[in-house]
């Protein structure tokens, strides 16, 4: 009867401890889908992209070198910025001169803000080891020559190496921008 | 003796299944976390569609899309005041109008469709969502210029349908094409 009892609780735990598993494994992708991985927003890495933007918004340069390497590339999505191999051309070729783009709007903007809602920010971690986080939200600021408040959609999605983003990746309508480049200047 | 044998099994259970279930929990408690695929049937029928638009065939986006569909354009200013993005109005009928417009705009019309460029994310609040990140190619019918656009979509499901869409793209050379159909 001891043995018998026995017995039942192996076979319980091993039943027990199974059923997850086997729920992961339901879940899983296909192994031959090597673009599959898993997505979340409450990690260090979120965490540190949020830092970086709220950098962004202070002009702050060492926050910029906290995250990014030296070496940053970074594609700016807009129209026509792309190779005869439908590859989105690097705009800025090493942390520097994001650095000084990124300051110029401070020269064209005030008040520049962009939302860091629940959601926008998510990292992603592929099966293959890759970890990119991606952004969704909106880039407020007030042009210094327009003096229009404008709100701009923004998606951008950063590479990670270790604990540095080594490749960055910004989408937005550049309508905005060029217009206030003008008022600049016509001034 | 064996008493001891037999509560060490049972601690030895208690261990074994307490650690994944508190691996889960840290999971679960990220609503905006989940999981994603590439080769599923939700991104082969986001593909189709895609294929479909190129040939300027509606059809898959008639039977995709419910006719209450939701689109977003995230242009700039396209927002209201509390950063929300505007609906664009008329649900599917207006989005498939839309599309059919581009090709009195454009010619071989083209996306890409590599891989990687489309993927299904499941949230674990529920939510599905199939997302593409691309460029979008034409040669204008009225500038005679090439373009190259890229594109990001998301397209949000409830059950085979979908029920909102989102774009996101820089319109120049396509604003620049309807203000040269406009002066022909």
């Amino acid at each position: 009867m001891k043995k018998l009892f026995l017995s039942m609780i192996v076979l319980a735990t091993m039943f027990a401890c199974t059923a997850p598993e086997k729920k992961a494994e339901t879940t899983a992708a296909n192994p031959e889908d090597t673009e599959t991985g898993s997505f979340v927003s409450i990690d260090d890495k979120t965490a540190k992209f949020k830092e970086l933007l709220e950098a962004a918004m202070k002009n702050d340069a060492a926050g910029y070198r906290a995250v990014l390497v030296d070496t940053l590339k970074t594609e700016d999505a807009l129209a026509d910025n792309v190779d005869s191999l439908n590859r989105v051309k690097t705009s800025h070729d090493g942390l520097d001169a994001l650095l000084k783009s990124d300051s110029l709007l401070h020269n064209l903007y005030d008040n520049i803000e962009m939302t860091t809602e629940k959601g926008q920010i998510k990292t992603f971690t592929f099966a293959d080891g890759r970890v990119v986080t991606g952004y969704w939200g909106i880039w407020t600021g007030t042009g210094k020559f327009s003096k229009r408040f404008t709100r701009v959609p923004l998606h951008m999605i950063a590479w990670w190496e270790g604990d540095k983003i080594v490749k960055f990746f910004r989408m937005f309508d550049s309508a905005s921008l060029k217009g206030e480049i003008a008022a600049s200047q016509a001034k | 003796m064996k008493k001891l044998f037999l509560s060490m099994i049972v601690l030895a259970t208690m261990f074994a299944c307490t650690a994944p279930e508190k691996k889960a929990e840290t999971t679960a408690e990220d609503t905006e976390g989940g999981v994603y695929v590439s080769l599923d049937d939700k991104t082969a029928k986001v593909q189709q569609l895609i294929e479909a638009y190129m040939k300027n065939d509606s059809s898959a986006a008639h039977d995709l899309y419910v006719d209450t569909l939701k689109s977003v354009d995230g242009f700039a200013n396209n927002v209201d005041s509390l950063n929300k993005y505007k609906v664009s109005p008329g649900g599917r009928s207006e989005f498939i109008n839309a599309d059919q417009y581009t090709h009195t705009l454009f010619s071989d019309i083209k996306m890409t469709l590599n891989k990687g460029n489309l993927k299904t994310f499941t949230g674990n609040n529920g939510q599905v969502a199939t997302g593409y990140w691309g460029i979008w190619t034409g040669k204008g019918k009225y500038t005679n210029a090439e373009t190259k656009v890229p594109l990001h979509m998301l397209l949000w499901w409830e059950g085979d349908k979908v029920v909102q869409i989102y774009r996101m793209f820089d319109p120049a050379t396509l604003k620049a094409e309807v203000a040269a159909s406009q002066k022909k």
